[in-house]
């Protein structure tokens, strides 16, 4: 790198280490960065350490927040009683997207996946324990981890922990994707779709 | 369907090959070590989207480049139809595709549709490209495997299976008897995957998670000497156990169902390679000893209890598992068991009735290949003629009907003389066939 000058080349290969980001992005985005006014670059800097320092899990549903407990947690319209297991903060961007659920969330930041050194402790999977103990008013928990390997054996495993507690655990369903054809799903996708077909 | 022409890139000792070939049967002479046996290869990896002879995708690659690309073109039927042929049925196998005349007597009825015409065939075309790791200005880059339909990039491998189907026969079969149950396991593998995506998709997750348990065992063996389990270890394990039980039925459930076929069908072929002097048989044999003979009768129906019973048996194996440091058993761990008269075919057969034994297993998979698909698969014969001895050449020979065959010898004469003097009189094959010569990685028609 010894294209550019020491400053340079660190920016753009902390740039590069940021998930999606390839050298060349990274390059691009540098350059960009060294042409706006000096303000800016400030506002930027400060947005990332601000972002950073003032994020914390929220206590409840471990999910990133400012304030604790988090906006959702603390939303007394919310139903307290179903409680959506999701892999990562992004996933609860995503359902609310949707605007139709309207019970809470638990985040457990990964899944259960020695073969990546992420152990049982590693997710907070003890944290969503500790917090039913807590709430014995919790009727449902639906389980949307994703649908890897990994996904589904971390679901199973929280649906046998929760068994004998008598709350009902639910895996939200897969299947074909709305509004588009049948003939570009795939096999996997499709057969699975059939072996949920339900009544009318 | 028919190869209408194959396009290879750095791969093997072709650094560029463009070859139209034709639907009938070509074969490809020339000295050793020239490339022949390359160009089975680069077709058989469009069928398995990996190669017969290794797993190393780097050892495919043109010396000195940094990937490859196969690609196929091809003429297909319209139509997938799913099991339409019987045994007895008659197989379609229109010669020349361009004409539309059809070689086979269709029977009305027996098949949803009664002709196939000119309109009836579409070009399609498949490919796989591999490009190496690098370290390059751009940074580092990953290897990277991609398939292609119709040149678009498939999302996934899976998707790649079963558009294209063919078999190999190779003097490595004889592995397929003499080497361990790994062997026989992949041929299983590859066969159900072609005809069955979804059992490909089990595959790959069984082994994903199989490795996260050993993982698990390892990393408890890592942390303290070997001991008696705790119940939060045990649950640990547990953890793998139920989700690995699902996959695990499910590949048994099919696993079960193609071994039948296979072993009334390599009886069948092998009677008539022997001559009925002998008689093959073929078991599918798990270690994890679940198969009860009402499960092998209707396995689908009784998935659930195949996979209740795998979740028991690897409960109750905890300890073992975890003092061997790994999953000692599963699918992972079966075999196809094969036996002639009653003796295992590894230590007592001769290497000729181990030869016999091979060309049925690869005569069953064409059959089965046929029945699932409804169109004979592309042949794939590498150097195999001077192995098999005159009975068996003719009972491959009669097997390959109107299928598209791609040879590999190093004597033309003996071939042509082979393949005239062993076909039926009344069809006169010579015309048929179509001479390539291979010398140092280029490919000329003779």
């Amino acid at each position: 790198m010894a294209r550019y000058s020491p400053s340079v080349a660190k920016l753009i290969s902390e740039l590069g280490k940021l998930p999606g980001i390839g050298h060349k992005s990274a390059q691009r985005l540098a350059f960009h960065i060294l042409s706006l006014p000096s303000e800016q670059v400030a506002d930027l800097a400060g947005a990332l350490t601000e972002a950073r320092e003032s994020t914390r899990l929220c206590s409840v549903c471990q999910n990133f927040t400012d304030k604790d407990p988090c906006d959702i947690c603390s939303d007394t319209h919310r139903d307290s009683t179903t409680i959506c297991v999701v892999e990562n903060p992004r996933d609860v961007a995503t359902m609310e997207r949707m605007r139709d659920y309207q019970g809470q969330y638990h985040v457990l930041h990964g899944v259960y996946s020695p073969m990546q050194n992420v152990g049982l402790d590693q997710i907070k999977l003890k944290e969503l324990i500790t917090r039913l103990q807590g709430n014995p008013g919790v009727r449902e928990v639906i389980i949307a981890t994703n649908q890897t390997a990994e996904g589904e054996a971390t679901a199973m495993y929280i649906s046998r922990l929760l068994k004998p507690s008598g709350i009902r655990v639910t895996r939200i369903a897969s299947g074909l994707p709305m509004g588009s054809d049948l003939e570009f799903a795939d096999d996997v996708t499709l057969s699975k779709a059939m072996r949920a077909r339900h009544e009318f | 369907m028919f190869i209408r022409s194959i396009h290879i890139d750095s791969f093997r000792n072709y650094r560029r090959l463009d070859l139209d070939v034709e639907p009938s049967i070509n074969v490809f002479f020339g000295e050793n070590a020239q490339g022949k046996t390359n160009i089975i290869e680069a077709i058989y990896l469009c069928a398995c989207a990996r190669s017969h002879r290794t797993s190393k995708d780097r050892e495919l690659i043109f010396h000195g480049e940094n990937g490859y690309r196969v690609q196929l073109d091809m003429l297909a039927h319209r139509y997938r139809p799913l099991i339409v042929c019987r045994e007895d049925a008659p197989v379609l196998a229109p010669t020349d595709p361009e004409k539309g005349v059809i070689s086979s007597v269709i029977q009305k009825g027996d098949l949803p549709y009664s002709g196939r015409k000119k309109d009836d065939y579409y070009e399609e075309s498949l490919a796989i490209t591999y490009t190496e790791a690098a370290d390059g200005p751009d940074g580092l880059r990953r290897a990277r495997r991609t398939a292609e339909h119709d040149h678009v990039p498939l999302e996934r491998i899976s998707d790649f299976m079963g558009l294209f189907h063919a078999v190999i026969f190779a003097p490595e079969d004889l592995l397929l008897i003499k080497e361990g149950p790994s062997v026989r396991r992949r041929y299983m593998d590859l066969l159900i995957s072609q005809v069955r995506p979804c059992y490909f998709h089990d595959l790959i997750t069984y082994s994903k998670l199989l490795a996260q348990r050993n993982r698990t065992i390892k990393i408890m063996r890592q942390k303290q000497s070997v001991h008696m389990l705790s119940d939060l270890e045990e649950s640990e394990l547990e953890i793998w156990d139920y989700p690995l039980a699902q996959a695990a039925s499910r590949i048994l459930v099919e696993r079960i169902l193609f071994s039948e076929r296979i072993r009334v069908l390599t009886r069948e072929k092998h009677e008539q390679i022997s001559g009925g002097k002998e008689s093959l048989y073929t078991r599918y044999r798990t270690v994890s000893g679940v198969l009860t003979e009402e499960i092998q009768k209707d396995p689908h129906k009784h998935l659930e209890e195949i996979e209740n019973l795998l979740i028991s048996r690897w409960k109750a194996t905890h300890q073992d598992d975890y003092e061997k440091g790994s999953t000692g058993l599963g699918p992972h761990r079966d075999d196809l068991e094969l036996s002639l008269d009653g003796d295992g075919l590894r230590a007592f057969a001769s290497q000729g009735q181990q030869r016999s034994a091979a060309l049925a297993l690869r005569l069953a998979e064409l059959s089965i290949l046929r029945e699932e698909t409804g169109e004979m698969p592309v042949l794939l014969l590498d150097d195999v003629f001077s192995e098999l001895d005159a009975g068996r050449r003719r009972c491959l020979l009669a097997n390959m009907e109107d299928a598209q065959v791609f040879v590999t010898c190093t004597d033309r004469n003996f071939i042509e003389r082979e393949l005239f003097d062993l076909a039926d009189p009344a069809v006169s094959m010579k015309s048929e066939i179509t001479f390539y010569e291979v010398t140092d990685g280029s490919v000329t028609r003779r």
